[in-house]
């Protein structure tokens, strides 16, 4: 049998269709997570079924993407039965979707989802008068309580068995005033108490004031950032010293079993000194997710496009533009493609050029080891302030491009702001743990065959193996590349190569530095002094560092955040335009930070 | 474009606004929605159409507005309420 889960956006459909299928696809508590279709399976009393989740719709016309392919997939035959997820606590809105689906010929099973906020709002639902009423079997359930789950899956495969097509008023054929008036009046007959949800409304006065909303969003994410580094940091000691062990051991175990130096050098000096460095910073990397995830199953984070309405609109682009530009926090690469829920494409092209400017986590180890090797106690300020150096950029780029296609003009803010909840602790388990994993898995590859190349280009020369790095073809390249990054006080040739090194993934110019400069382990306070010392022989003192960090936030994001701007906006022009510019950018924006700063140290 | 106005019911003469002029904590009862195609259709998939009440919740300055429709809480645009015109319910 083929299941098919319909529904409006954020009522729980993935939630529920996770549950089934125990995949891991993202759940957020903010509408259009689900962008495509999703296929799983499930065996239940031994047999096997497919699961389709479909996208959130709010009803079966064809004006958006995701209704186009929802209303195509049912109206092909794709599914036996219908599950048609609603969200109980918001059922009038949800079932002018229900009626649609009804009029389509296909068995339809309606999971009343949230019931458990229903019952603790003291509210009351007939569910077999609105069965009766709505001509089709409905289950009340929790998919995040997993309650009801079972009785649903019986009752759909019952459906689906028995062929039994709904028996609901003629629905197609009344105007829209007509079908809002019924369904009014249908659920009026079955639920009692429909309270105003006084929670979400309290904490919506303090959070949604025009003033001090603003002024908390700004709070939030200062303490967001502040957790990351102190806690972080209190995490990496213990992990700092496990992988000083191993690296002693691997250097032990090398030596006892004769292992060639060449060979030697490329496993504890290129791939562990690499790979190694950025294992130090899951910490951060977890808290930092951590707190998104938090902020977005909460539901506070539909709010902050609302929020930041107003300034976003003096930048000529809609509240909701924020959304994506707020995940570039976490990773440039889903944030662009967060940026297809827009509906303009002038507004869709704008969020993916600032929307690199955002300081991703994978810049965050450079910060923390720059800024840790030369600002001391100032560490966590230099960091926080590239955070906002990347959004005034942000800000910046959008105004200039403001002027772009005059004409056409922005669509208004619409969007759902959901109920306040307690963040599902497996949700956001699950959303943290999916980072990790590419975290770890970028470490694994990406990082892995940057450091190995790295290596050998550092090793070998036009005459072969090299003693001297100085001969090496890294250094020939980065002697190329040097004289231009002069006047942004990098002109050395270890920097220019560590930030070619860095388009395939930022982390890359952490593991480059470790590798250029032979310091294991350099995430400890001992690597970090190294690393000073090393660079204050080139004469790189602070406002160089400063300087370097600018550029790092600011230039090329990674291989595969082009690679995303490429597909979304099928345009290789754009893409390369958004290149250049990126580096355009860093250039004079380091320079000018590199300039200030030799003024004050 | 001028249209011009055919209605001559007193209460449309008199008190006849838009969303935009309602002030947070009032209810607009929706008798016209003039906006672009499909913003107006999205508006409608979610129950703002004419004959529905939309309670304003929260404003600001510029005019977004985060309203309640149907038991669901919306952020809207200030571009979007000025689009929603009725009269205010009591």
């Amino acid at each position: 049998m083929t299941i098919a889960f319909a529904g409006n956006p954020n009522c729980g459909k993935t939630t529920l269709f996770n549950a089934y299928t125990g995949a891991s696809l993202k759940v957020a508590n903010w509408p259009g997570v689900t962008v495509e279709k999703k296929e799983g399976t499930c065996t239940y009393k031994g047999e096997r079924h497919t699961l389709v989740d479909l996208p959130g719709t709010y009803s079966l016309s064809s004006y958006t993407m995701e209704e186009k392919l929802t209303r195509q997939f049912l109206l092909s035959g794709g599914a036996d039965v219908i599950i048609d997820v609603a969200d109980a606590s918001c059922l009038t809105r949800n079932l002018y979707l229900t009626m649609q689906l009804t009029e389509l010929g296909i068995p339809v099973v309606l999971a009343l989802n949230m019931m458990d906020i229903l019952k603790k709002r003291g509210a009351k639902l007939d569910v077999r008068r609105l069965s009766e009423k709505l001509g089709i079997p409905v289950v009340p359930l929790s998919a995040r309580r997993r309650e009801g789950l079972d009785i649903l899956l019986d009752t759909a495969l019952e459906a689906a068995k028995s062929k039994t097509t709904p028996t609901a008023p003629q629905f197609a054929q009344m105007e829209a005033q007509e079908q809002f008036a019924w369904i009014e009046a249908t659920v009026a007959a079955c639920l009692t108490d429909n309270r105003p949800r006084a929670f979400t409304d309290r904490i919506d006065n303090a959070l949604l004031h025009p003033f001090w909303g603003l002024l908390i969003f700004f709070a939030i994410m200062a303490v967001v950032f502040l957790l990351t580094f102190t806690l972080g940091d209190l995490a990496k000691i213990p992990l700092e010293a496990a992988l000083d062990q191993l690296y002693s051991a691997v250097g032990r175990g090398l030596d006892a079993i004769h292992t060639a130096p060449w060979l030697s050098s490329l496993i504890t000096d290129g791939i562990l000194a690499g790979v190694g460095g950025i294992l130090t910073f899951l910490p951060n990397i977890v808290l930092l997710f951590f707190a998104l995830a938090f902020l977005e199953d909460s539901g506070y984070m539909a709010r902050v496009a609302y929020i930041m309405d107003g300034i976003m609109g003096s930048l000529g682009m809609s509240g909701r533009a924020f959304i994506p530009m707020l995940l570039g926090f976490g990773c440039t690469v889903p944030a662009i493609m967060a940026s297809r829920a827009l509906e303009s494409r002038r507004d869709r092209l704008r969020v993916m050029l600032v929307t690199p400017f955002m300081s991703c986590s994978a810049r965050l180890p450079v910060y923390i080891l720059i800024a840790g090797a030369f600002f001391g106690k100032f560490a966590p300020l230099a960091a926080f302030s590239m955070y906002v150096i990347g959004l005034l950029t942000a800000i910046l780029i959008a105004r200039c491009t403001k002027s772009l296609h005059k004409k056409e003009k922005q669509p208004p803010l619409l969007l759902e702001l959901p109920d306040y909840k307690a963040p599902a602790m497996r949700t956001v388990v699950l959303y943290v743990w999916e980072k990790v994993r590419d975290y770890l898995t970028r470490a694994g590859t990406t990082i892995f065959l940057a450091s190995i190349v790295l290596w050998v280009l550092l090793n070998f020369g036009p005459g072969g193996f090299v003693t001297s790095m100085e001969d090496s073809f890294a250094a020939w390249i980065g002697r190329g590349a040097a004289f231009l990054l002069t006047p942004c006080g990098l002109g050395m040739w270890q920097i220019a190569v560590a930030l070619i090194a860095g388009i395939a993934a930022k982390e890359v110019v952490v593991s480059s530095l470790a590798v250029l400069f032979g310091i294991e382990n350099i995430s400890s306070v001992a690597g970090s002094t190294a690393l000073r010392a090393s660079l204050a022989a080139y004469g790189f003192g602070a406002a160089n560092a400063y300087a370097l960090m600018v550029f790092v936030l600011l230039y090329i994001p990674c291989a595969a955040a082009l690679a995303t701007i490429r597909s979304e906006s099928k345009s290789w022009l754009w893409t390369a335009g958004a290149a250049v510019m990126q580096i355009g950018v860093a250039w004079i924006l380091s320079a000018v930070a590199y300039r200030i700063g030799c003024l004050f140290i | 474009m001028i249209k011009k106005e055919t209605s001559n019911s007193k209460k449309d003469l008199i008190k006849k606004m838009t969303l935009l002029d309602c002030k947070t904590g009032e209810t607009l009862s929706v008798s016209e929605i003039r906006l672009e195609e499909a913003l107006q259709y999205r508006l409608q998939i979610l129950g703002i159409v004419p004959g529905s009440q939309v309670h304003v919740l929260h404003k600001k300055r510029r005019g977004a507005m985060v309203i309640r429709s149907r038991g669901a809480r919306y952020a809207l645009g200030a571009g979007a309420a000025k689009g929603i015109t009725g009269v205010k319910a009591l």
